[in-house]
């Protein structure tokens, strides 16, 4: 293997990958490789700035990280950003992110610049949501593992009372006993209209068991948590005490 | 996060949304501290019953940086996701799936192949020709998701009234 043509190919074809392009008085837009989660790629620009140049997203990244309404001014979002914005060298302008070139450094200040970026806008797998996604598919699957399939019917509503399905359960576990009634909470407001739909079944006389399994129990609002409770009584706080205890908890039921 | 079909999400794209009578004064944008953008939204109900919101923001250092999304709310898990955003033209954007790249005003929209890639629901974008400014993108925008004016018959207005 020849090295040096190696090495000469490797460098020409990572250089293509990045392109200068003009677009207004002494302003470049610089086009990288480097992009968002969503395919958009960094805004980058090279531009002056009294006698020296900079480089700057004008902006671009805490808007494009807006997309996903997340608020930036929490404590570990801020330490995250604070953190790139130290160890990568930019500074932050009221909003535009900069990085100053020294001495002609442009690849120097390039590179430090992706990458202070990069990690600023991994801040949005800090959101919440993401976590409470993946709780839903958690409950699903422990449910899967737990239980034969037969026994279960996600996304259950009842045919008699409720043909439009105005009150599903998350899942419904037929047993040797009366069915459970098993509800899936990420949040208060689940756990608000949990409450309601457990209230109109009890109103209807329906013989169930309700139970419910928390994405994390602490989270809930004291209130919202204590009104739940008067219509629940068997909740797990999190997915985890749930594989601890649950097939305990359905031996009465006539199953394990 | 449960997946969105693509009849499913032609339906949501599709469906007649009501934006309420004063919407002209909800949606002007206003400049958020500490950044660089300006930003407004506002929540729309579907007339099959799901609820929707646009979200504007717009740079105040570039003209042709913005960005108008169509979101949509998932009730059952009481999530938000962006179906779809139209982007100006301040940044290239790459289709990871199909392996194409541009630097052009653009239109994000969500699609079942990138959701079972395990990609962002909006990845895929295309360039458009259909606006080449934000108030050109928001006519386009109102007009391609069916929103109308309670008691309006077009909603071809946003820039009578200001926006953009």
């Amino acid at each position: 293997m020849d090295i040096e043509l190696l090495r000469s190919e490797f460098k020409a074809k990572v250089c293509d990958e990045i392109n200068l392009q003009v677009e207004g008085i002494e302003r470049f837009i610089i086009h990288t490789p480097f992009t968002f989660d969503d395919g958009d790629h960094f805004k980058i620009v090279l531009k002056r700035r009294g006698a020296g140049w900079v480089f700057s997203d004008e902006g671009h990244t805490f808007m494009h990280i807006s997309y996903e309404d997340i608020n930036l001014d929490t404590t570990t979002r801020q330490e995250v950003i604070e953190k790139a914005l130290y160890t990568y060298s930019v500074k932050n302008e009221d909003g535009e992110l900069i990085s100053v070139i020294d001495n002609g450094s442009y690849g120097d200040a390039l590179f430090s610049f992706i990458q202070g970026l990069t990690h600023i806008s991994d801040v949005t797998y800090l959101k919440r949501e993401r976590v409470r996604s993946a709780f839903m598919g958690e409950f699903r699957t422990f449910i899967e593992e737990a239980l034969p399939e037969e026994r279960v019917v996600f996304e259950y509503h009842d045919p008699n009372h409720d043909p439009t399905a105005l009150y599903p359960v998350d899942c419904y576990i037929k047993t040797e006993t009366r069915p459970i009634f098993l509800f899936a909470i990420p949040n208060d407001a689940k756990c608000r209209d949990t409450t309601i739909e457990m209230r109109y079944f009890e109103n209807l006389n329906i013989s169930f068991s309700p139970v419910a399994i928390f994405q994390n129990q602490e989270e809930i609002n004291r209130k919202v948590l204590a009104r739940f409770s008067d219509v629940c009584e068997k909740q797990f706080p999190s997915i985890q005490s749930a594989k601890e205890r649950f097939n305990k908890f359905l031996i009465p039921y006539g199953m394990n | 996060m449960a997946l969105l079909k693509d009849d499913e999400l032609d339906r949501l794209f599709n469906e007649k949304k009501i934006l309420p009578r004063d919407y002209y004064m909800r949606i002007r944008t206003n400049a958020k501290s500490g950044t660089k953008y300006e930003q407004k939204g506002l929540t729309a109900e579907g007339d099959e019953g799901h609820i929707f919101a646009i979200a504007l923001r717009k740079n105040r250092l570039d003209p042709f940086d913005f960005s108008i999304i169509l979101r949509y709310r998932d009730d059952g898990m009481d999530l938000w996701y962006n179906l779809a955003r139209y982007n100006g033209r301040s940044h290239k954007h790459s289709n990871k799936l199909e392996g194409t790249s541009f630097y052009d005003f653009h239109i994000h929209k969500a699609t079942q192949r990138y959701q079972e890639s395990g990609l962002k629901i909006e990845s895929f974008a295309e360039v458009t020709n259909r606006y080449n400014s934000f108030a050109g993108a928001v006519d386009a925008f109102i007009e391609d998701f069916n929103f109308v004016v309670e008691g309006l018959e077009s909603t071809k207005l946003l820039r009578e009234f200001g926006v953009g």
